[in-house]
């Protein structure tokens, strides 16, 4: 994410793109399980297509938007997804030859982030509405969603910033 | 990921297929740090009083346009979604529904049919106990082969229950019939309308006899032996006594409704209403035994002119006991 301002431009919208529709149609689906945690997704696939740099930026972004706009204390999410961002930055997958390293790194990741934020809000003396009985489901949509949302990202990526690295 | 090799300044290695592991350079770390302190920070600042609402009601302003335009255009692919989910649920519930409500259906029909058969029974044991004979109550599983061109029922009692040829056959209301053909467990019943029965009768109240023929779905024909016999509307008819007839005495036939020819001659023929209908015949009872005395008119119902006449009201020749 070096060359200009076009690839950030395009992330932030990303972000806010996903953020809506996590708000508004995922997290309202009737899916057995927990909902679909797209944010993290696309959080994941900045990571892997540009660098732990871009995963970080993206990661908190993202998390602090969903922090706004949700009742948990502000910078949870932001942390998890953040930290998130950055480990996927440091992994790098050829999305073109498969994308089963992505979904395992996405599953990796939807524990992760699911556990740090439940753990987080234990240790705040909050509870969850859903509790971690809705994780295993967040994590079968979340790999799910891998194959689409990661090898799009990493199209636009080359697309917008082919000096990359 | 396999065994992981850290290099400094961005070397990547080897981590197994199509994936690789960089080290993050030193600005990488600290970044990450320092933005992990500040969600930190963040997170202990919120948790311990709300300090960012302004923050929260800002982004929920830029973002809730957006979101309730994607709400309005996803709504019902939402709530089809939904209802996908919901699908073989709500199927499974109709299913269960419907089978409840057919089962209590079911139910309801039964008791109600029951109790109508508990009191048909009743009523004709009230019968039997009043013409002092013995009753087996036989069921009708099946109208005869050609209703309307013989007219027949087929009852669930037969020989193994001690039903024999030529027993008469009564429901509650009156005559019904005789067996005329007897299997094991079951016997045929001709029906006093068959067009080619014709029922050994008595006026109630007197001693005239006659013939009363049936019709099908038309009433009976009262033919009385006397052509001299007056027979005016309401007069009701008895089944004969021993001797010509096969049927057992005393049984209420029906009641004549009007008489052929001018009012006050002698009449030739009347139209008898049955006090059994027919067509909807369920409970009946075969007459095993043959009482030791004729009953004479004692098993017709009561007339409804009496019982109005004790009333005070003016006795009109209703009909009675009919179904």
């Amino acid at each position: 994410m070096r060359s200009g301002t076009a690839p950030g431009f395009a992330v932030a919208l990303a972000v806010i793109a996903a953020v809506v529709l996590q708000s508004s149609v995922l997290a309202r689906l009737p899916l057995p399980g927990g909902p679909p945690n797209l944010v993290l997704v696309l959080v994941v696939a900045v990571g892997l297509a540009g660098g732990a740099s871009a995963g970080l930026a993206t990661g908190f972004a993202a998390g602090l938007l969903t922090d706004l706009l949700s009742a948990h204390p502000v910078g949870l999410v932001a942390l998890c997804f953040a930290v998130a961002g950055f480990v996927a930055g440091l992994l790098e997958a050829d999305v073109e030859r498969t994308v089963l390293a992505p979904m395992v790194m996405v599953a990796a990741a939807t524990v992760a982030v699911g556990l740090a934020y439940l753990a987080v809000l234990g240790l705040l003396g909050r509870e969850s509405a859903d509790g971690i009985g809705a994780l295993p489901g967040t994590v079968l949509y979340d790999v799910m969603l891998t194959p689409f949302v990661v090898p799009l990202v990493a199209a636009a990526g080359r697309r917008l910033a082919p000096a990359r690295r | 990921m396999g065994e992981c090799v850290f290099h400094a300044g961005g070397v990547r290695a080897d981590a197994g297929e199509g994936s690789a592991v960089t080290a993050p350079t030193r600005g990488q770390r600290r970044a990450l740090v320092l933005l992990a302190l500040l969600a930190v920070v963040l997170v202990t600042v919120d948790a311990r009083g709300d300090a960012f609402s302004g923050l929260r009601s800002a982004a929920r302003s830029v973002v809730d346009p957006a979101q309730d335009g994607v709400t309005t255009l996803v709504a019902p692919i939402g709530r089809f979604v939904g209802g996908l989910g919901d699908l073989a649920d709500s199927r499974r519930r109709i299913d269960e529904l419907g089978a409840q409500n057919a089962e209590l259906q079911r139910r309801l029909r039964e008791s109600e049919l029951t109790g109508a058969r508990a009191e048909e029974l009743r009523r004709l044991r009230l019968l039997a106990g009043q013409g002092q004979f013995t009753v087996l109550p036989a069921t009708v599983t099946g109208l005869g082969p050609a209703l309307g061109f013989e007219w027949t029922v087929t009852v669930d009692a037969g020989r193994r229950d001690g039903v024999r040829p030529d027993q008469t056959v009564v429901s509650s209301n009156g005559l019904v019939g005789r067996v005329k053909e007897v299997a094991d467990f079951s016997a045929v019943v001709v029906l006093a309308a068959d067009p080619g029965s014709s029922v050994g009768v008595r006026l109630a109240g007197g001693r005239q006899l006659g013939l009363a023929s049936g019709n099908g779905l038309g009433p009976l024909t009262f033919t009385p032996l006397d052509p001299q016999t007056r027979v005016k509307v309401g007069d009701r008819l008895v089944t004969g006594p021993y001797g010509g007839s096969t049927y057992v005495p005393g049984i209420p036939v029906g009641e004549v409704t009007a008489v052929s020819g001018d009012p006050g001659a002698p009449a030739r023929e009347a139209t008898v209403r049955p006090y059994v209908g027919f067509s909807s015949l369920d409970l009946v009872g075969i007459l095993l035994s043959v009482p030791r005395t004729d009953p004479r008119d004692r098993l017709l119902p009561a007339k409804p002119a009496d019982a109005a006449a004790t009333a005070g009201a003016t006795p009109t020749p209703a009909p009675s006991g009919t179904p």
